[in-house]
């Protein structure tokens, strides 16, 4: 697992939250919700503190640093027009604040800005060491197709792409491992490289799918689902998510049919296993189940499921250690799915 | 030996010959539990295999005389209450000193438990069949003290540890 798991989060008048104070498992961390519940804002508001942990050598942890190269990485992750967006008015409070623990640091990060901020947070404490794990942000598409060209277009132009899709290009183009722990690499990804049917590889900078009696296909005639479990190859490959590591996944249901999401599950379900601490946020009362069952199969217990849901003062969240304990209210996708199988069940033209 | 055979809610329940069956909603001992104050649900079946007592409730919405469906949330209640009180009955047997001591102390004796729910749909199609997991999740939630994962099956579910099949026309 990554040397310091993120073990805590507590933010208040943060985006879409009024107040929330969460704890996180070192293993698999599943977050459900409704549309606007804050599902993405909690992946990224994660990503966007370990990435700048990550980010900041060793020296450059100072709280005036941190106060700005913190607030750039939030800008850019979020994409508000300016930071002060970010903190939500509810309640009368104008402040936002945010408080990150992580295993093994015996400092929290902890950080407030206000309404009118523009470019900087005000830092209460930090750790004073960086972080040694690569953090990984995936958006709800794959990122393969569109790579050529597109971390030196980022560079060099302003897209309204947010700063997730750039760092996730950047880290797809890390070269894979050499020696001992390329061979660990080649072990997990075994199961993975089955399911694709071929080898991911990379020439000149565009990716292929080698497959077997078909040759190299480029990645835009694969079909989606197999370009998301390439990205996870590539990762992987380069060491990135391997043994160690936090992958932030935002609903990789997306364009997903059933069967390839059975396999997402699993890739899911063996990165966090093999020692990533995985954070997906899903709509997927199916990816749900399959999840559920394979931690089922195996008895693993380092699991968290973390609901989100809006409330009359902002978003309110409750967690639980498996899906049964989660009050349905957080599950709006199982309830509607209740509620659906009553009309259907009893609608006169299902009877066929 | 023989298969066991029963028929519960116009459909027919085939066992192993290894399992031992007892219509459980129709005990004597059972319907006196239904009085007041206790006024307990039962299940209709209670099935013993070797290592597992099985609750099994039938319901069939597919007949045309059947009772209106329920609704996932009510069923899932009703078939809740129905496990726990069947559990407190049979361990209320196994005590009793009387004609289903034997099978109740044969039931308390397994190493597990499981609670099924038999349901045929008011809707006979395919999309229909998809709604069993919502079902069992339903259920789940509701039992979830049990820490026993509940079964949902049809007559129409394979791999079953028994068969059932309409026996009404």
């Amino acid at each position: 697992m990554p040397t310091h798991p993120i073990r805590a989060l507590r933010a208040s008048s943060f985006g879409a939250f009024a107040h929330v104070d969460l704890e996180f498992a070192s293993g698999l961390n599943v977050i459900v919700g409704d549309n606007g519940a804050g599902k993405s804002q909690l992946l990224k508001v994660l990503y966007a503190c370990t990435a700048t942990l990550e980010e900041s050598r060793d020296g450059a942890l100072s709280k005036t640093t941190l106060s700005r190269t913190l607030a750039s990485k939030l800008v850019g992750t979020f994409k508000p027009e300016s930071l002060g967006r970010l903190a939500n008015r509810q309640r009368g409070r104008a402040r936002a604040e945010v408080r990150l623990k992580l295993g093994g640091l015996k400092e929290h990060l902890a950080f407030s800005f206000a309404t009118n901020s523009r470019s900087e947070v005000v830092v209460a404490s930090a750790p004073t060491r960086s972080l040694e794990d690569t953090p990984v942000f995936l958006p709800s598409r794959e990122l393969l197709s569109i790579y050529p060209g597109f971390v030196s277009m980022y560079n060099e132009r302003l897209l309204e792409f947010d700063e997730t899709w750039k760092d996730t290009a950047d880290l797809l183009g890390r070269p894979p491992l050499r020696g001992p722990r390329s061979e660990a690499a080649r072990e997990l990804l075994a199961p993975i490289e089955n399911l694709l049917d071929g080898r991911v590889s990379e020439v000149g900078g565009r990716f292929y799918l080698e497959q077997r009696g078909l040759g190299n296909l480029e990645m835009h005639l694969v079909a989606e689902g197999q370009r998301k479990l390439a990205m996870i190859v590539r990762l992987v490959q380069s060491g990135t998510l391997l043994q160690r590591g936090y992958l932030f996944w935002d609903e990789p249901e997306a364009n997903l049919n059933p069967s390839t999401l059975r396999a997402v599950a699993k890739v899911i379900d063996s990165l966090a296993r093999s020692g990533v601490q995985v954070f997906v946020a899903t709509h997927s009362v199916f990816l749900l189940r399959e999840l559920s069952l394979l931690g089922a199969s195996s008895g693993a217990s380092d699991y968290m499921i973390t609901g989100l849901a809006r409330g009359p003062e902002g978003v309110v969240a409750a967690q639980a250690g498996s899906i049964q304990d989660l009050d349905l209210s957080y599950i709006r996708a199982l309830e509607a799915e209740f509620e659906q199988a009553d009309r259907y069940l009893t609608s006169d033209s299902s009877a066929i | 030996m023989s298969e066991v055979e029963v028929e519960v809610d116009g459909n027919r329940f085939v066992f192993p010959a290894s399992f031992e069956i007892e219509v459980y909603d129709e005990w004597n001992f059972y319907r006196k539990l239904t009085a007041a104050p206790l006024k307990a649900a039962g299940c209709d079946l209670v099935a013993l295999s070797a290592d597992t007592m099985y609750l099994i409730e039938a319901k069939d919405y597919s007949r045309p005389d059947s009772k209106k469906w329920p609704g996932v949330g009510k069923l899932a209640d009703a078939v809740t209450v129905k496990g726990f009180d069947t559990l407190a009955g049979i361990l209320a047997a196994a005590k009793s000193g009387g004609m289903h001591e034997a099978f109740g102390q044969k039931a308390v004796s397994r190493e597990r438990f499981i609670l099924c729910l038999s349901v045929e749909f008011p809707a006979t199609d395919r999309l229909a069949q998809t709604y069993r997991p919502a079902l069992k999740d339903a259920i789940a939630r509701k039992a979830k003290y049990l820490r026993s994962q509940p079964l949902v099956v049809s007559n129409a579910t394979s791999g079953k540890p028994w068969e059932s099949s309409r026996a009404w026309r």
